[in-house]
């Protein structure tokens, strides 16, 4: 695995979404709207907010990720250029990697405009640090970029890819998202980072473990069937 | 002469399907190589094999003395190819998409390669255009400016004409010609006799995933069309 290529195929997928603007204007518009409807739902109940604003912001985040990161692959297949990237001489983990940081990336991007108004719109009676629930998101965002762009290239040759990603990501993914709404719910309502080691543990640990299997099947994945 | 590409018991099965059955086939350094057969015959299967995209079920192929599985970066470093689809991002510049593929390369000098593919297929002028505006005929050139990139002393080309008009291969042929005389190997998947006329010194055929025939095109003897229908029982 080389550094350099993982820049390269970022770099190559950022231009491209940069100059389509396909997928990140799909997302946040998607994320937008869905927000508006939980804001009117929950109307100005202070106690609903409290007890599932984290959920339902984590709602968002898994449906605009999955529209997002999904892409990254699939644009890859219907393009035709799969079998470019599959040529070049660089490791299948190069390209896995690229795709995850590209993933993370757009998803970052999202939620730096999703998190600051999900606070607004929801008007969020926020008691805990923002800057500390904005990072217990980014790690757990990075825990679903790794998991849900691993699974999206294992679901690429199979038949209704659409449909098996979530049937196959979301059990998969649960012990990982209980443990940022989880945290994200703490931190919001006031509480502080000790509170939620045992959550950042599990998430970093979801991590290392999804990134070193995906890492080590990821080329059996990849080659043409 | 001595083999580029060496074949020996290549088999490839999809589920219960076998698409390459035994394979033997041993392609010379320099060669012009073409390999005919009807749809389905297992064509572009044994392509993707031997550029490594699709892994073998059995058996060993050497390109240049790289076991294509224990060595699949060294024979990606050989292999340019050129096929119907061009691997181009049309979101991108025509400059764009090479230089991405340069940087893949790792190539030194890259941007200077780059300048020097685009003047090989004339495109210099429309360097800095998207992909998605080029004709068909421009998207091929691009494609074999991207497959020329890491100067490769191999060039896999399947079926690379489908599509193109009359101009577009008239373009293709000539600049097959330049590889000819720069002493690549060429191999070619087609379904068009007169193509191999033009390109191949040697060919193949392949049914049924099994290689029926291979050897030199002048010691043929006879007209090659009427030689593939005996063979096949199928016009290519």
């Amino acid at each position: 695995m080389s550094f350099t290529d993982i820049v390269t195929i970022t770099k190559k997928d950022l231009l491209l979404e940069f100059k389509s603007r396909e997928t990140v204007n799909s997302m946040l518009l998607f994320a937008f709207l869905t927000l508006m409807l939980i804001s009117f739902g929950t109307g100005a109940s202070e106690l609903i907010v409290r007890e599932v604003g984290a959920t339902l912001l984590w709602i968002i985040l898994i449906f605009v990720g999955m529209l997002g990161v999904f892409r990254a692959f699939t644009s890859e297949e219907e393009r035709g250029t799969l079998d470019g990237l599959r040529l070049a001489p660089i490791s299948a983990e190069s390209i896995l990697m690229g795709k995850i940081v590209y993933n993370f990336i757009i998803l970052f991007l999202v939620e730096v405009i999703l998190f600051p108004l999900f606070i607004v719109m929801l008007d969020y009676p926020l008691e805990g640090s923002f800057i500390t629930s904005f990072a217990i998101l980014t790690l757990g965002v990075a825990g679903f970029t790794v998991v849900s762009t691993a699974v999206s290239a294992l679901v690429l040759s199979a038949r209704a890819r659409e449909l098996l990603l979530p049937v196959i990501l979301l059990p998969i993914i649960f012990p990982l998202l209980s443990a940022s709404i989880h945290a994200l719910k703490s931190i919001l309502n006031g509480g502080v980072l000790l509170n939620v080691r045992d959550d950042c543990v599990l998430i970093v640990i979801y991590i290392v473990l999804f990134l070193t299997v995906s890492l080590l099947t990821f080329e059996y994945a990849i080659e043409a069937s | 002469m001595s083999s580029t590409v060496s074949i020996k018991k290549l088999c490839k099965s999809f589920g219960n399907f076998r698409a390459l059955d035994t394979i033997d086939l041993e392609i010379q350094k320099g060669a012009s190589f073409a390999l005919l057969g009807p749809n389905g015959a297992g064509k572009t299967t044994l392509v993707k094999i031997i550029s490594t995209i699709m892994p073998p079920t059995s058996g060993e192929v050497t390109v240049d003395g790289y076991e294509i599985r224990e060595a699949k970066k060294k024979v990606r470093e050989k292999i340019g190819l050129i096929s119907h689809q061009t691997f181009l991002y049309e979101d991108l510049s025509a400059e764009e998409n090479l230089i991405f593929f340069k940087d893949l390369y790792h190539l030194d000098e890259g941007e200077k390669r780059v300048e020097d593919v685009l003047n090989v297929v004339k495109l210099s002028n429309r360097r800095f255009d998207d992909v998605k505006t080029f004709s068909r005929g421009m998207k091929q050139r691009l494609s074999i400016a991207r497959a020329l990139l890491h100067d490769p002393p191999i060039l896999i080309l399947d079926e690379p004409t489908s599509g193109l008009d009359i101009v577009g291969k008239k373009d293709f042929y000539e600049m097959v010609k330049r590889f000819k005389e720069e002493e690549r190997t060429i191999i070619i998947t087609t379904h068009d006799i007169n193509e191999v006329e033009l390109i191949a010194d040697s060919i193949g055929v392949i049914m049924n995933g099994k290689i029926l025939f291979s050897g030199e095109l002048d010691t043929l003897g006879y007209d090659l069309e009427e030689f593939i229908i005996e063979l096949t029982g199928v016009e290519n």
